[in-house]
C-alpha cells in the first residue's frame, strides 16, 4: 500500500470518529428530547478536535516510517497521486453542493435553525467521506 | 469499475530485458511512486507523455516501441 493509500484511509478514519462523535451525540440527545437539539458549541468543537487529533496524529505516524518513498517526488506526489486527487476533490464538490442544496431545503420543509447546522454538518461530513473512499478505490482501479 | 484506456505497453518486457530492472529503480528514473509504475505495467494508469518519453529515453528506445494503441 502507497504513502498516500495510507494517508487517505487515516484521513478517512478521522472523518469517521469525528462524524460518529458529533452525531452520536446529536441522536442520541434528540432521541432523548424528543426533537431535533440545538447545535452545541462543545460537541461542535468536540468534532474538530476529535477529527484534527485523529487526522494529524496519524498522520504524523505514518511520515516517521513512510515518508521516504515519497521524499524524492515534487510535494510529495508524483502524477498518478494527482490525477487521483484531483479527481476525488472535484467529485467531493459536486457532492458537497448537492447535500448543502439538500440540507438548505430543509429550512423551507421544516424551519428548523438546528436541522440546517448539522445538515450542513453532515453535507461536510459525507462529502470528505466521499472523497477518501474515492480517493482510496481509485488507487486500485484503472483511471 | 473504470474502463482500461486502450493503450498498451511493453514496459515490463523491457524492464526485465535491461537487466532485469526494478520496478523501484525505474520508479526512480522518470519520477514516480513504484505504485506509479506497477499501474502502468497492469495498463490502470497512461502516463503523461513527458513521463512517457523518460520511459522511453531509459530503455532507449522510440516512444512507439513502447507504448501502442489497441482498437
Amino acid at each position: 500500500m502507497s504513502y498516500w493509500e495510507r494517508n487517505t484511509l487515516i484521513l478517512l478514519a478521522g472523518s469517521v470518529f469525528g462524524a460518529v462523535f458529533y452525531f452520536g451525540f446529536v441522536i442520541a440527545q434528540s432521541v432523548a428530547a424528543g426533537a431535533v437539539v440545538m447545535p452545541q458549541l462543545w460537541v461542535w468543537l468536540g468534532y474538530i478536535v476529535f477529527q484534527f487529533a485523529v487526522s494529524v496524529g496519524g498522520v504524523w505516524l505514518l511520515n516517521r516510517k513512510g515518508l521516504a518513498e515519497v521524499r524524492d517526488l515534487v510535494g510529495g506526489e508524483d502524477e498518478r497521486d494527482l490525477v487521483i486527487k484531483k479527481q476525488a476533490e472535484a467529485r467531493q464538490g459536486h457532492i458537497m453542493s448537492a447535500l448543502i442544496l439538500f440540507g438548505l431545503a430543509f429550512w423551507f420543509i421544516h424551519g428548523s435553525a438546528a436541522l440546517l447546522f448539522h445538515s450542513m454538518v453532515a453535507a461536510l461530513v459525507v462529502s470528505e467521506l466521499c472523497r477518501g473512499l474515492i480517493q482510496y478505490a481509485s488507487y486500485s482501479r484503472a483511471i | 469499475m473504470a474502463k482500461r484506456p486502450p493503450i498498451t505497453n511493453r514496459v515490463k518486457d523491457l524492464r526485465e530485458a535491461h537487466g532485469q530492472m526494478s520496478q523501484s529503480a525505474l520508479a526512480k528514473e522518470i519520477g514516480v511512486t513504484r505504485q506509479t509504475v506497477i499501474a502502468i505495467e497492469q495498463g490502470k494508469y497512461s502516463p503523461s507523455l513527458e513521463s512517457a518519453f523518460r520511459i522511453a529515453r531509459v530503455f532507449g528506445v522510440g516512444l512507439e516501441d513502447v507504448f501502442g494503441w489497441e482498437e
